[in-house]
């Protein structure tokens, strides 16, 4: 066990070491010099050659790649004298069009990439396994029929469209909910959730897709699997067997949901667009729109460092649910 | 056995044309597709009867305060039969026939060069297996780490003005399109070479390449196939949605995603419906139209396409 | 004649789906008492398992069952869900051929057999539980029972595997066994030995045993009665005696030569046995027609004529061998003749 565990963290953490190098060599290696943008319409050869020693975008990838992983947890120190600015302990980079260090811009947007995310997670957990279950327990039914239907859509429908749609018509047509804007939840708790009940929709419109189809097919599965025969056999109840056939369940439902919640915590660049949202996936398209690449490489690395972690927690994790992975 | 597994039975031995056209979804699926699909190879032909042609701008039509459409529908009348765009008075109708080409032109070459690549290494885990799969595996969890779409749209941020955008975006979508076919190929051809007649044919001696193309490919062929038509939808919303943020194509190069992304201010002002309507239609004719063509296709030649974890 | 622990009359189980009603087991009657064992043999398709799984009323969804059910002078078709309950694992248990798919992946084998007893008796606390199932794997011939009551089900081996579930099936000492092919995952070596334990385990409780299987060298060295169906029908049914030394079916003749026997070699001198193969496949119960199910395969039928294309035989009484129940075989023809000519 304790092997497996020392195993997954190794693995973790050389990737996120390599993908920190892939994204930093690709960025810094092969692309317009951010310095040009910083430099100023005139832009001499010396300035230029300055301000590119003083964002430090002159030297080769691997020094950036080193700079950037000692940044991460050390801290990292741009220029000299008047004009020294430092980026704290974990340093995704500093971007001086914003005079900010990335750390902190991630960080402003956090709460509006949590409160998106968490919110769509709940409900497409909700939403999914409730019409899943539903539709197994009534294969062939109403329920079975609209749902089978709802999943092939979610899963098929870009989001912005749905998000299009959404906006449309709740938010202009039945003028029912609010098209843009955040309200932070410490401020009105009522105000954030009606703000967001939109994008909420939509991810989760999208998301539920998934867990319809796996919730189904899994429980279809176990209710016709010979070991919940057995137990009837063994004199259980109809309710009993089927609370244990929702332990066959819960395990592709656990490990699809911590990739869904990752993968939304990272940012969900389309549903912050199409709502006006400022959360992370938005950064990331001010930092393209700004040639800021600092914040490209930050926020990308953020979100798969996010990703990786997830993933790890999920590979500790799921031997608690299934006995079958533990001994692996 | 039960009724049902008798009728399935019985639909074994009839071709898998057949078989598909008895299913519904499918075919509505396929109708779906093959509406766009022929709008867009026909695309100058259709823009000529229509007597437009995507660049003209009809000021005309537009109101001259605010730039909306004038009349009905976004303008639509028998000239232009989808209407016009706001500020720019453009054709819509010449617009999306011309947008959906290169939207699908895209699409198709990243699932063909994902979809082939997936199936080449796949194949070659199955057969190789051992240190080859360990090897490929890791590369293949690797990618898994990077955060899909944000990864695509900095690729897209950076790319230099002198690329053409649509090549680079193909190579990025089929880039980041290949791994999760290749495990699903690669565990597949894994159980197929583990089968009886790949090892008979082995000890007759048959050299590497007849086991892979004799033994191996006419096994896998159809999870290929459906793993394309799952590729595909996928790509589309994909090109459409880069387009959408803004990093997808740039210029003047007609495009779904553009006209969804530029219809957005319009829905902020509460008007003009039909201007994302049409676009956004069509797209999800796309969509889910090949969602539904591959889902039945998949049922029909009944592989597993489910990873198995 | 002791009161049967099992007695099943006209039994006819039939599918219903889209509109269609197939019949997959029809006018079945057996009987079986403490400490006997009753084979059911046929081949895939031949309504066996749907037989045992009717007797449990374990059906599939769209199934339904018609006839008499008699488990230890329970009525199973009438009984309701409650008294349903109260059979199953304490009056009859079952055993199955897949003894990984029959646990759950999720749940110890402590907790298996504990939640056996447990369903039958609340009043047994956990630990005592616990405590019954460490002693069933002991009695099963499971080492280091304390230990491997914590081990899951992937864990064991296949043979220790099906113990561990015969254990839970006996934990309540039920008075009717069925067991589904239990021994056919096996390997051969394992399979005599599990096939002793059961027998062992049977004379030692005085259980009734339903053994359905397709093979009739386990049905040979573990039964005392034979029933073999064909398609849903029963072909022949008498005392395993009987049934391999004077089959009245053609069908058991036909099985009977197409499973190797050990004393074949030792039978008339120098006269070389064989191994037949029944010719042509098993009739789809689909196709039935109102003739013998048989009749399509079967070497004999041309000695009939058309009766048995148009007329379904019905069991009747056969010569049977002292000490034995009835000998029934459901064919036209009252005598078979030598057995070498039986399959063409």
């Amino acid at each position: 066990m304790i092997v497996y565990i020392a195993r997954r963290v190794v693995t973790a953490v050389f990737m996120l070491l390599a993908i920190a190098f892939v994204t930093i060599s690709l960025f810094f290696g092969a692309s317009k010099d951010p310095a040009r943008a910083m430099c100023g319409k005139p832009c001499p050869p010396e300035t230029r050659a300055k301000v590119s020693a003083y964002m430090q975008t002159d030297q080769s990838a691997v020094w950036q790649y080193t700079e950037f992983v000692r940044g991460l947890f050390a801290g990292r120190t741009y220029g000299e004298g008047a004009q020294r600015v430092h980026c704290h302990a974990p340093c995704f980079g500093y971007s001086f069009p914003n005079r900010s260090d990335v750390t902190t811009l991630i960080a402003e947007r956090l709460p509006v990439t949590l409160s998106l995310a968490l919110g769509a997670a709940v409900l497409c957990l909700v939403v999914g396994i409730g019409l899943g279950a539903l539709s197994a327990i009534r294969k062939g039914g109403i329920v079975d029929r609209f749902s089978t239907g709802f999943a092939m859509f979610g899963l098929s429908v870009p989001t912005f469209l749905v998000g299009l749609l959404v906006l449309q018509v709740f938010g202009f047509m039945l003028n029912a909910l609010p098209y843009s804007g955040f309200v932070s939840f410490s401020e009105s708790p009522a105000d954030w959730a009606w703000h967001l009940i939109g994008p909420w929709m939509v991810l989760s419109f999208i998301l539920a897709a998934g867990y319809i189809r796996v919730t189904r097919t899994q429980l279809l599965n176990e209710l016709s699997a010979d070991h919940l025969v057995a137990m009837t056999a063994r004199g259980a109840s109809a309710r009993q067997v089927n609370r244990h056939a929702v332990r066959g369940v819960l395990v592709p439902v656990a490990a699809m949901f911590a990739l869904d919640v990752t993968a939304l915590l990272g940012g969900a660049v389309i549903a912050e667009k199409v709502f006006s949202l400022h959360g992370l996936g938005d950064l990331l398209l001010s930092g393209v729109n700004e040639s800021d690449l600092s914040i490209v490489v930050g926020v990308t690395l953020f979100s798969a460092f996010l990703i990786i972690i997830g993933n790890l927690i999920t590979d500790l994790l799921m031997p608690l649910l299934d006995p079958r992975i533990r001994r692996a | 056995m039960s009724i049902a597994e008798i009728r399935q039975a019985e639909g074994r031995g009839t071709s898998v044309l057949g078989r598909f056209l008895r299913k519904r979804s499918g075919v509505a699926g396929l109708v779906m597709l093959a509406v766009p699909l022929v709008a867009g190879l026909c695309a100058p032909l259709l823009v000529r009867i229509e007597g437009q042609d995507p660049s003209t701008l009809h000021t005309d039509l537009l109101d001259p305060d605010g730039g909306r459409p004038l009349g009905a529908f976004g303008g639509v009348s028998a000239d232009h039969w989808l209407g016009v765009v706001p500020v720019t008075g453009v054709d819509l109708f010449a617009q999306i026939v011309y947008g959906i080409r290169s939207s699908l032109f895209i699409a198709f070459g990243a699932s063909i060069l994902s979809i082939a690549f997936a199936a080449v290494l796949g194949t070659a885990i199955g057969y190789f297996g051992g240190w080859f799969n360990a090897v490929a595996g890791r590369v293949i969890d690797f990618m898994f780490g990077f955060p899909g779409l944000m990864f695509i749209i900095a690729i897209m941020a950076i790319v230099p003005p002198e690329m053409p955008r649509g090549l680079v975006l193909v190579l990025v979508l089929a880039f980041f399109g290949w791994v999760v076919p290749a495990r699903v190929i690669g565990a597949q051809a894994g159980a197929v070479n583990a089968r009886a007649f790949v090892e008979a044919a082995r000890a007759t001696g048959a050299p590497p390449w007849q086991i892979i193309r004799r033994e191996m490919l006419p096994h896998l062929f159809g999870l290929v196939i459906v793993l394309f038509a799952m590729s595909l939808p996928g790509n589309v919303s994909v090109v459409a949605g880069l387009s959408f943020l803004g990093v997808g194509l740039r210029g003047d190069v007609p495009d779904l995603g553009k006209l969804l992304s530029d219809s957005l201010p319009w829905i902020y002002s509460g008007a003009d419906v039909w201007y994302m309507l049409f676009p956004g239609a069509v797209v999800f004719l796309i969509v889910f139209g090949a969602t539904l063509a591959g889902d039945a296709l998949r049922d029909i030649l009944d592989v597993r396409t489910e990873e198995a974890a | 004649m002791p009161d049967p622990v099992l007695q099943v009359e006209d039994l006819c189980v039939s599918f219903t789906g889209g509109g269609v009603t197939a019949d997959v087991v029809r006018d079945l009657s057996m009987r079986v008492e403490g400490g006997r064992t009753l084979a059911v043999v046929g081949e895939s398709g031949s309504g066996k398992t749907i037989t045992g799984r009717a007797i449990m009323r374990l059906l599939p969804r769209g199934a339904s069952a018609r006839g008499r059910i008699v488990v230890a002078g329970r009525e199973m078709l009438s009984a309701g869900e409650r008294e349903l309950r109260q059979a199953r694992g304490s009056d009859v248990a079952m055993v199955f051929q897949d003894s990984m798919s029959a646990l759950s992946p999720y749940l110890d084998i402590g907790a298996h057999i504990a939640q056996a007893v447990r369903l039958h008796d609340p009043s047994v606390t956990r630990r005592a539980a616990r405590a019954r199932a460490v002693e069933m794997l002991d009695r099963v011939g499971i080492p280091g029972p304390a230990d491997a009551v914590r081990r899951f089900p992937h864990e064991f081996s296949g043979g220790m595997r099906q113990r561990a579930v015969i254990a839970m099936a006996l934990v309540n000492r039920p008075a009717l066994l069925i067991a589904d092919e239990p021994t056919t995952a096996l390997d051969v070596t394992v399979q005599a030995q599990i096939l002793a334990l059961l027998r062992e385990l049977q004379r030692e409780y005085g259980m009734a045993m339903l053994l359905i299987s397709h093979d009739f060298g386990v049905v040979g060295s573990a039964a005392d009665d034979v029933l073999v169906l064909y398609a849903g029908r029963q072909a022949e049914y008498g005392s395993l005696r009987d049934i391999f030394d004077r089959p009245a079916h053609p069908y058991t003749a036909g099985l009977r030569a197409a499973t190797p026997r050990l004393d074949a070699r030792l039978g008339a001198a120098g006269e070389r046995t064989r191994l037949r193969a029944i010719p042509g496949v098993p009739t789809s119960l689909r196709d039935a027609g109102p003739g013998c199910a048989f009749a399509p395969r079967c070497g004999l039928a041309d000695l009939v004529g058309e009766r048995c294309v148009v007329e379904v035989p019905l069991p009747t009484a056969r010569p049977a061998g002292e000490g034995g129940g009835p000998h029934l075989a459901a064919c036209h023809l009252d005598r078979l003749p030598a057995q070498q000519e039986v399959a063409r």
